[in-house]
């Protein structure tokens, strides 16, 4: 487990604060990108994210960094994987329709352990559904959507500040377990406008790299082995298929497989508490909780103040992360409350998997309309199951 | 004709509504970043269609002294509207008490109790004095500082300088001059004293 001595100051330094500006949330995520250190970024346009793309085409090159538009969303996913091989923090944004065809390099990268970052702008989906409009059904798709075992990391904006921090916390998180991370925000966040300020109060986790060591084994079950780059000097070989700890394919033997598959689940499972950060509102004596996130945390923190107002005991628990999903934090809100609501722009993928962890009743408020929910239906729901 | 029922200092959710490539997004970020500079919170955001041009857009604004909880609009207490099939569609989201302003060149007004309607010649103004029929968007922001005084003048002159595309700053600015004219104008004749905003001029 890279330790926080690994940590190095924000790119430029910490300088007098800046002032807040309006931008919208894709601009703020394009800023957290170069704040980060982003060095390459590979994608191709997709709506609701390509104004992520439309600023760094401009912005990176500036900075020294790449900026390559390729001819789809599964070569832009390769080329994101090369960039970081060959030593670069990398990215690429899309929306559900390319996230699905980024789908075999997710699950080649999260069994290479490539660090790298995705922005998910989400759309109405199924299928290329709505292009302009909101929604949030790509959630279980990233947790799920690669075959085969593996745990990525997701986290999720609900305000345009959140669009500049969670991207950058984005890149930290990718160096610090090597893995791929998700910022699975919304096009309700994503095409926002409000205040935001583009600080540099931050820390950035540099790669531990290494030519000597095991690039794909680690002494500890969930541990992280560091990450020789192309061009360092080691014998450095990355495949697919599986491999031990020096990089050698074993595509027949029981051990290694086992001992790969469980090491790159565990080594995010383990960490868990690290990585989940929730953000609980009027939770102290709530007998009813909405558990929302991305931008419909923002109508249930609306409806919220409005039950309160009128004398209703409820909270709200917003996951800032997704996944790993915040097992803990739900476990003992369904403990300390009666009944649970979540409200999402799906048909409940993350009230389903907060049922597994809650005995409380759980009630879904499903929106698939394209539009967010506002909160007075929120309100409504809420009004009708109060105990 | 009563004044709005609103209080000073309470937020306004102002609704830019036309079709696509009439400017409102633009609009919606030129007035959202004056509302900053003017000291106020703000929140804006946009529904548009899949095209490049057509098809009835909104552009809306949250202006706020507090920090703004949910950031979208769904009943508008200023409605601007630049065409006849966006008015259709969004005068009924317009709060009781609200303000249309439409231009007068594309929409036909139609009763509504309890909604003050005004129209202004913001197409033609911009036609015949401008000889620019796409600066009518900026015609009609002026018309709303004009009228309402949601936002500081100077401070959307800073947000224009910052985000409209310089060719065509010097001719929005002089349709935005216009507009104020002809806000003023409608204020005047409306006997509307207090500003409709959480923005006063001092």
């Amino acid at each position: 487990m890279p330790k926080d001595d690994s940590a190095v100051k924000g790119a430029q330094g910490a300088g007098p604060r800046p002032e807040p500006q309006v931008l919208m949330g894709n601009y703020a995520a394009a800023e957290g990108a170069l704040a980060a250190g982003c060095g390459f970024y590979a994608g191709y346009p997709i709506t609701p994210s390509s104004e992520i793309m439309e600023v760094l085409a401009e912005r990176l090159p500036r900075q020294g960094g790449v900026f390559v538009q390729m001819e789809d969303e599964i070569a832009s996913f390769a080329a994101v994987i090369g960039a970081s091989w060959a030593g670069a923090k990398a990215m690429t944004a899309t929306a559900g329709p390319g996230l699905s065809l980024m789908l075999e390099g997710i699950g080649y990268a999260s069994f290479t352990e490539t660090p790298l970052v995705l922005v998910d702008v989400q759309r109405a989906g199924p299928a290329t559904g709505q292009a302009t409009r909101v929604g949030s059904g790509d959630v279980l798709q990233v947790r799920y959507g690669a075959h085969g075992d593996t745990c990525p990391i997701a986290l999720s904006p609900w305000s345009v500040q959140e669009m500049y921090d969670q991207v950058i916390r984005a890149f930290n998180l990718a160096e610090r377990y090597r893995t791929p991370v998700f910022v699975l925000a919304d096009e309700g966040v994503g095409h926002l406008r409000e205040t935001v300020v583009l600080h540099r109060d931050f820390e950035l986790v540099a790669r531990v790299r290494g030519n000597d060591q095991p690039p794909f084994g680690h002494p500890d079950p969930d541990g992280v082995p560091p990450m020789p780059i192309f061009g360092d000097g080691a014998n450095l070989m990355v495949t697919g298929s599986t491999h031990d700890a020096w990089g050698f394919r074993k595509v027949d033997d029981a051990e290694p497989h086992d001992l790969l598959v469980r090491r790159i689940n565990r080594k995010i499972l383990d960490h868990a508490e690290d990585i989940c950060e929730v953000d609980g509102r009027f939770l102290d004596d709530a007998e009813v909780a909405l558990v929302a996130y991305g931008f419909s945390g923002r109508s249930a923190l609306a409806a919220v103040k409005a039950l309160r107002r009128a004398g209703v005991k409820v909270g709200l628990l917003r996951l800032k992360t997704l996944w790993p999903f915040p097992a803990r934090q739900v476990a003992e809100l369904g403990k300390a409350v009666r009944r649970l609501v979540v409200p999402e722009m799906n048909l409940g993928q993350v009230g389903g998997v907060v049922r597994q962890h809650v005995r409380c009743d759980v009630e879904l408020l499903g929106q698939v309309n394209g539009e967010v929910i506002e909160p007075e239906a929120i309100e409504r729901k809420v009004r009708e199951v109060l105990p | 004709m009563s004044e709005p029922t609103r209080h000073a200092g309470e937020p306004i959710r102002v609704r830019f509504g036309g079709l696509g490539g009439q400017g409102l997004v633009t609009l919606g970020a030129v007035l959202a970043e004056a509302g900053a500079r003017s000291g106020l919170h703000v929140a804006a955001s946009q529904a548009y269609g899949s095209r490049a041009r057509g098809g009835a857009t909104r552009a809306d604004v949250i202006l706020a002294s507090e920090p703004i909880d949910f950031p979208h609009v769904h009943q508008a207490d200023l409605l601007l509207v630049l065409a006849q099939e966006a008015y259709e569609l969004y005068l009924p989201q317009v709060a009781p008490g609200g303000v249309v302003l439409a231009d007068g060149f594309f929409v036909k007004l139609e009763e509504r109790p309890g909604v003050r309607q005004h129209c202004l010649a913001a197409t033609s103004a911009a036609m015949e004095q401008l000889g620019n029929k796409v600066a009518a968007n900026f015609v009609m922001l002026g018309a709303l500082l004009g009228f309402g005084r949601v936002v500081g003048e100077e401070a959307v002159g800073a947000a224009m300088r910052n985000l409209v595309n310089k060719r065509f700053l010097e001719v929005n600015r002089k349709a935005f001059e216009l507009g104020c004219g002809l806000g003023a104008r409608l204020r005047e004749d409306t006997g509307l004293r207090e500003g409709v905003g959480p923005w006063q001029r001092s």
